[in-house]
């Protein structure tokens, strides 16, 4: 247990240093905000109904950005190696890179998405809803990309086929974390629907990203 | 079936596409096999010409 | 060696069943599609549209069958290592891949005169497109990865995994198209499907999946043939 938080504490560190990347995805995150009503018009309106939509599909674009370096430099300089001959099993190793990539990217944009949304002119009362979806969802996200950054790690141009790996199974997700936000009704099971895929996602995915992982370390 | 019926092009376009579509991939696997049948029998011709 | 038993007996068991399966594969096809364009009657609704569905549908049907029988491919290759299952799942992805291909493509031709747009936000239009980019995100795996062992292992876990999210994306999006517009039908042949037209429906299936068949073995061959082409490089160079 403590070896896992170790590993934790040193993504984190890495993360967040200079350079790290966790900057990258949020400045990205921003950028797509801030593009969006200039691409589409300042109709109040408009930017009202599709806010939610649009702060959901920038999170999800912004955690693809950053898929990539989940496992990338550890595997490139043998560190990988080194922790998959350690005491930790491997599963635990992606369990402890994909909580540290949550905290320092997806978890930041879920907390940031509400308050950018009044750039965009989010509903107020959607913003508890929203937040609480882009928690659970975000979680889901953070362990789907690391799925993705294990089964193309050595690959050199990997980016591509992240994101056609991952986008299929981003489709629910998305659907509903913006399914939260539109109506009362609907807020409930749809947060239901996004525990259930966190959960899920928890328990399988560290498996099978340390399946993929183990068949390029051997 | 009545060729002047409503949209009788979309049915024709349909059962175009399919077939163009399946022969392509008849076509593709077909070839793929032939080509890797030449590959391997020239290879082989090759290791009993060194062995022999 | 051991790896070369069992595609030896497949390699037998594969040329005695070609040359049946491609001469049912085009009897049902002959069969099919006379009963498909002559004999089915036009549908009280739809018009001659309806003929559509006899391509559209067996198309639809084997992109979801073969999926499946990748995925169980897979799991059996990771369970119990048969040296053919990963050759298999591969050799399946091209031709699923073209049946959602085609039941894409007619599934448009079928909704731009009845819905009036090639491409509708459909449920179920949505699930058949990611179950696409399933297949391409399988068969993108193995182009990718050189070495043909490690990308069976890869390509295993990508099969599994998309296979647990057929289910959870056909449910969102049931949902979520269920939340936006309720308006869009989506039925074929009306309420009740009439016998002259069942029973072209399901010899076009059956056709399809002889096809199926038929180009699987081929193509399942060609992939053992390209091992053996890389084991022979591989002791050509050794040998030097």
């Amino acid at each position: 247990m403590k070896l896992i938080w170790a590993l934790m504490r040193r993504d984190l560190k890495l993360a967040t240093r200079q350079g790290g990347g966790a900057g990258t995805a949020i400045g990205f995150f921003v950028t797509v905000i801030v593009l969006l009503p200039l691409g589409l018009g300042p109709d109040q309106a408009l930017l009202q109904r599709i806010a939610p939509g649009a702060l959901w599909i920038a999170l999800l674009l912004s955690v693809l950005l950053s898929a990539e370096r989940i496992f990338q430099s550890d595997f490139e300089d043998g560190s990988l190696d080194a922790m998959a001959l350690g005491v930790v099993p491997l599963e635990l190793v992606v369990l402890a890179k994909a909580a540290a990539h949550w905290l320092t990217t997806a978890l930041p944009l879920a907390v940031a998405a509400p308050l950018l949304g009044f750039l965009i002119n989010l509903d107020p009362g959607v913003i508890l809803p929203l937040g609480l979806a882009m928690l659970l969802g975000s979680l889901a996200l953070s362990l789907l990309a690391s799925l993705g950054a294990a089964i193309t790690v050595a690959l050199r141009r990997g980016g591509l086929l992240v994101s056609l790996l991952i986008l299929p199974f981003y489709v629910p997700c998305l659907i509903f974390g913006v399914a939260a936000t539109t109506s009362p009704d609907l807020t409930k099971p749809s947060l239901l629907m996004l525990s259930a895929i966190a959960l899920a996602s928890l328990v399988l995915i560290p498996i099978a990203a340390a399946a993929a992982l183990r068949a390029y370390l051997k | 079936m009545d060729l002047n019926a409503a949209h009788v092009a979309f049915v024709i376009a349909a059962y175009l596409a399919s077939f163009a579509g399946l022969a392509a991939l008849v076509l593709y696997i077909l070839l793929r096999d032939r080509k890797l049948k030449r590959q391997v029998s020239a290879l082989d011709a090759k290791k009993d010409g060194r062995h022999g | 060696m051991q790896q070369f038993a069992n595609p030896a007996r497949f390699l037998k068991l594969a040329q005695a069943l070609l040359l049946p399966v491609w001469v049912a594969a085009l009897v049902a096809f002959a069969a099919g599609l006379y009963m498909a364009l002559v004999t089915a009657p036009p549908d009280y609704q739809q018009g001659e549209t309806v003929r559509i569905m006899f391509v559209h549908v067996p198309a639809a049907w084997m992109a979801l069958m073969v999926y499946t029988a990748m995925a169980l491919a897979s799991a059996s290759a990771a369970i119990f290592r048969h040296p053919l299952a990963d050759m298999a799942a591969k050799a399946a992805a091209p031709i699923g891949a073209m049946f959602c291909f085609l039941a894409l493509v007619t599934g448009s031709l079928w909704g731009k005169p009845m819905w009036g747009a090639w491409w509708v936000w459909d449920a179920r239009l949505t699930s058949m497109f990611v179950l696409f980019l399933l297949y391409l995100g399988y068969m993108a795996v193995w182009q990718a990865i050189e070495d043909p062992h490690r990308a069976a292992l890869i390509a295993r876990i990508v099969a599994i995994a998309g296979f647990i999210n057929v289910p959870i994306v056909k449910f969102s999006v049931d949902w979520w198209n269920s939340l936006h517009q309720g308006a869009s039908v989506f039925r074929m042949g009306g309420p009740t499907i009439d016998e002259r037209m069942l029973w072209p429906l399901l010899i076009m299936a059956l056709a399809y999946m002889l096809l199926f068949a038929g180009l699987l073995l081929i193509a399942m061959r060609s992939e053992i043939t390209s091992r053996k082409i890389r084991q022979l490089q591989l002791a050509g160079l050794a040998g030097r």
